[in-house]
């Protein structure tokens, strides 16, 4: 296992089947609601996290803009907004 | 009453700055903290100025992998003036979250009282709080603010002049040894504020000793980047995990959140028009004109007040102390010197309005998201959008804003390239050349001239994004760049603030950019009025002239434009005269090139003066004089249109600003890039020039 990885779900059982998700939020349409379930990247983690992300809450994706651009995804009450490479390292399970 | 220091802490867009500016009002400054392009801002409370308050960065933690966490981690754990105490600014709509830096804060012994902000926006959604349950979870005394109507404040003012802290209750106890704390350092800071036992909150008075005997190499390597990337962000994570579980925890027993809220259904509202992908540029671009338009029109009548109370003055400085050296040195260097800086500020001003008003609402960070793909492109930031915006105004604040974005190549690139943007200086030359060599005929029901004007902004914004393009390719960078951030939901901006923000940013320009201008404006009237000679020869001059009977007021103006050019600026724009040539430019041209490459505005009081225009110039007396003069030796006109479009590229490409300069050497922190924006923004300037001679002539 790649040492930076995060995974979001406390269970073992369902950290190993997250390894099994291909979606990622990037692939999420506006509108729709995953849950984040591993993160790739140790800094991008980090910086969600202290933004006020909860795992255990759904997220949505509100906004894409246009060409590729940043997406927008609300959770815990917040708006946050992230580059769409960047949300190409999360994988969800939609709900 | 002792002196003492507080530390303004919070999450960005808490209120945090708004309770700043209450508590200081005008007794404020900004700054840099030591050797670092980070802002500090610090001011004293009204009535109480042995209390110093300094407004932090805002922040989400203290983790040290951004330059403002680490620098505000080394403010608190520093010996060397120390604070006192910190006032922590939550936002009571996000008290999670918030409670995630004040965990970590609270972890270094810092004592504190704990602040509930935006409680109006609060209550309205239905945010309830358990105010006891809070205080004794904290430890620290609890006031509830909200600071657009300034309530509480009064509160919070008069805990603070009681100037008695309570240390917080710590979330995590350390378990360390000062040997390990030295050796260590950044590992040890991170497992100092962890403990995998989750027990007592009892107080906490020996960290405080640990991070003091930190001592400066421990405090140091706390600094350094990480070398072990994986390994430190493996620490950072299992803190941060554990701290939010504990935090999850509390603010569960402390507050009751409602599902949703009423500002994010209104945001909501909002953002579906301002984000969309075709209406949200639309709207953009809708707003940008609007901008565009307003500052040309409401700046204009200050500028001409302005313009006119200068020359009055001038000229009550020149009856009363007649011809002699102070009496010229005031009204012919000083007065235009303080002039010449003072007559931007209308347009500074209102551009910093408005941007200003952009940034407080919150909509500034759509702005960053409708932007940010196209700017990567030219390996720019969306961030970069408000320095490249505010650079339209003067380039010096526009630089200064370039902080907000962390991944140094970004934020070089955006430095180097913003000066191309458009700025205020350029105008009164733009203005002149065009009037005298654009026809005002319509094109397409259009004027030619605003048309031309609109594509020299144009131009500014092209070799912007182009030079970015190209820096791209040369300026290397490992470090990731993230755009992450939060959208804030939308706020109406207090008057007061935004105003603050004004006075500051005005105030940044007069003292930076103002004292070299002034400087140079003296500089250049003693270059002007002085050289090998100069009073003999004039004075020859004069006679000759008399001897002709010409009428007085002609025959000022011709002895003064023989002093300029026979005075030491004089003699070396003749000398420079050849390089100048193939652009269309004679030598009175190129001493006034020279002049203004001090500074662009200079440029058309140094054309009145040598078109013998006087000093009672305007606008119409210039355009009509410029219009008349003809090559003696070919006839043409001298500022046909080849010319004029040659000096406006020149104008718009070369890099004429020496307080420019000095702020690009501060923020980056050496002299290279200054340098080489000089000679290569004038190389392309010349060339750009040399071309559109070539091709108009």
């Amino acid at each position: 296992m790649p040492s930076n990885e995060f995974f979001t779900q406390d269970s073992l059982a369902t950290r190993y089947s997250s390894l099994a998700t291909n979606m990622k939020l990037s692939d999420l349409k506006k509108g729709e609601k995953a849950t984040i379930m591993r993160i790739r990247d140790g800094e991008l983690t980090k910086q969600l996290m202290t933004l006020g992300l909860d795992f255990s809450a759904p997220v949505e994706m509100k906004y894409k803009a246009p060409f590729g651009g940043p997406v927008c995804i609300k959770n815990n009450k917040k708006f946050i907004v992230i580059r769409s490479s960047e949300a190409q390292e999360i994988a969800i399970a939609s709900l | 009453m002792n002196h003492s220091r507080i530390a303004l802490i919070g999450n960005p867009n808490s209120g945090k700055t708004s309770i700043f500016n209450q508590l200081t009002g005008l007794r404020q400054r900004t700054g840099n903290f030591p050797g670092i392009t980070v802002d500090k801002t610090s001011g004293t409370l009204a009535k109480y100025e042995a209390i110093e308050v300094v407004d932090l960065p805002g922040l989400y933690d203290l983790y040290p992998d951004s330059q403002d966490e680490a620098v505000v981690l080394r403010e608190l754990v520093t010996t060397t003036d120390r604070y006192d105490a910190a006032v922590y600014v939550a936002d009571a709509s996000h008290l999670d979250r918030a409670l995630l830096l004040y965990s970590q804060v609270a972890d270094l012994g810092v004592p504190m009282i704990f602040v509930v902000n935006m409680m109006d926006e609060a209550e309205k959604s239905g945010y309830r709080f358990n105010t006891n349950r809070l205080k004794s979870r904290l430890g620290v005394p609890v006031i509830y603010t909200d600071a657009r109507s300034g309530e509480g404040v009064d509160r919070l003012v008069s805990r603070m002049t009681e100037q008695n802290y309570d240390l917080p209750n710590a979330f995590f106890r350390s378990r360390y040894t000062r040997e390990n704390v030295l050796e260590n350092g950044y590992h040890i800071w991170i497992s100092t504020c962890f403990d995998r036992y989750l027990k007592d909150n009892t107080a906490f008075a020996e960290h405080a000793e640990v991070v003091e005997a930190l001592g400066s190499e421990g405090q140091t390597s706390i600094l350094e980047v990480p070398q072990n990337q994986s390994t430190n962000e493996g620490i950072v994570l299992e803190d941060l995990e554990n701290r939010k579980r504990l935090i999850n925890i509390i603010a569960a027993e402390v507050v009751q959140s409602p599902k949703e809220t009423r500002q994010n259904e209104i945001t909501e509202k909002l953002d579906k028009w301002l984000t969309h992908p075709v209406f949200g540029y639309l709207i953009f671009g809708g707003i940008l004109f609007l901008i565009f338009q307003a500052i040309f029109s409401w700046s204009a009548l200050p500028m001409d007040l302005m313009d006119w109370t200068f020359s009055s003055l001038s000229g009550i400085i020149q009856s009363t102390f007649g011809n002699g050296v102070l009496g010229r040195l005031v009204a012919e260097g000083i007065i235009p010197g303080i002039s010449g800086v003072l007559i931007f500020i209308p347009q500074i001003a209102l551009l910093f309005l408005f941007i200003g008003l952009l940034e407080a609402s919150g909509y500034m960070s759509r702005v960053v998201f409708l932007m940010d793909k196209s700017m990567q492109r030219f390996g720019l930031n969306g961030k970069s959008v408000v320095p490249l915006m505010s650079g339209m105004a003067c380039a010096i604040p526009a630089v200064m804003a370039c902080r907000t974005i962390e991944n140094p190549k970004e934020r070089l690139i955006t430095i180097l390239v913003t000066p191309f943007m458009t700025c205020s200086a350029r105008l009164p030359v733009y203005a002149i050349l065009i009037a005298v060599a654009v026809p005002s005929t319509s094109v397409l029901g259009m004027n030619l001239q605003g048309l031309v004007l609109f594509g020299l902004y144009l131009l500014g914004i092209f070799a912007a994004l182009f030079g970015a393009a190209i820096l791209n390719r040369f300026v290397k960078s490992n470090a990731k760049s993230y755009l992450i951030h939060e959208m804030p939901v939308y706020r109406i901006p207090k008057a007061k603030d935004i105003l603050m923000n004004i006075w500051s940013k005005v105030k940044t320009f007069v003292w930076e950019a103002g004292r070299i201008i002034f400087v140079l404006a003296i500089a250049l009237w003693f270059l002007a009025s002085y050289g090998p000679n100069l009073n003999q020869k004039t004075a020859a001059y004069e006679t000759t002239l008399t001897e002709q009977n010409i009428a007085p007021e002609i025959l000022d103006n011709q002895v003064a434009a023989f002093k300029l050019e026979n005075s030491y600026i004089g003699i070396v724009g003749k000398a420079v005269e050849p390089v100048f040539r193939p652009l269309g430019y004679d030598w009175k041209i190129s001493i006034a090139l020279l002049t203004s490459f001090a500074a662009r505005e200079v440029f058309v009081g140094t054309l009145a003066t040598i078109y013998s225009i006087g000093e009672d110039f305007s606008e119409e007396t210039i355009t009509q004089k410029l219009e008349n003069e003809t090559d003696p030796i070919t006839g043409r006109k001298r500022f046909n249109l080849a010319t004029a479009l040659s000096l406006l590229i020149f104008y718009a490409l070369a890099m004429q600003c020496i307080s420019t300069l000095a702020i690009v050497r501060r923020e980056t922190k050496s002299w290279t890039y200054p340098i080489l924006q000089l000679l290569i923004m004038t190389a392309l300037a010349y060339f750009g020039a040399f071309g559109v001679y070539w091709a108009f002539g």
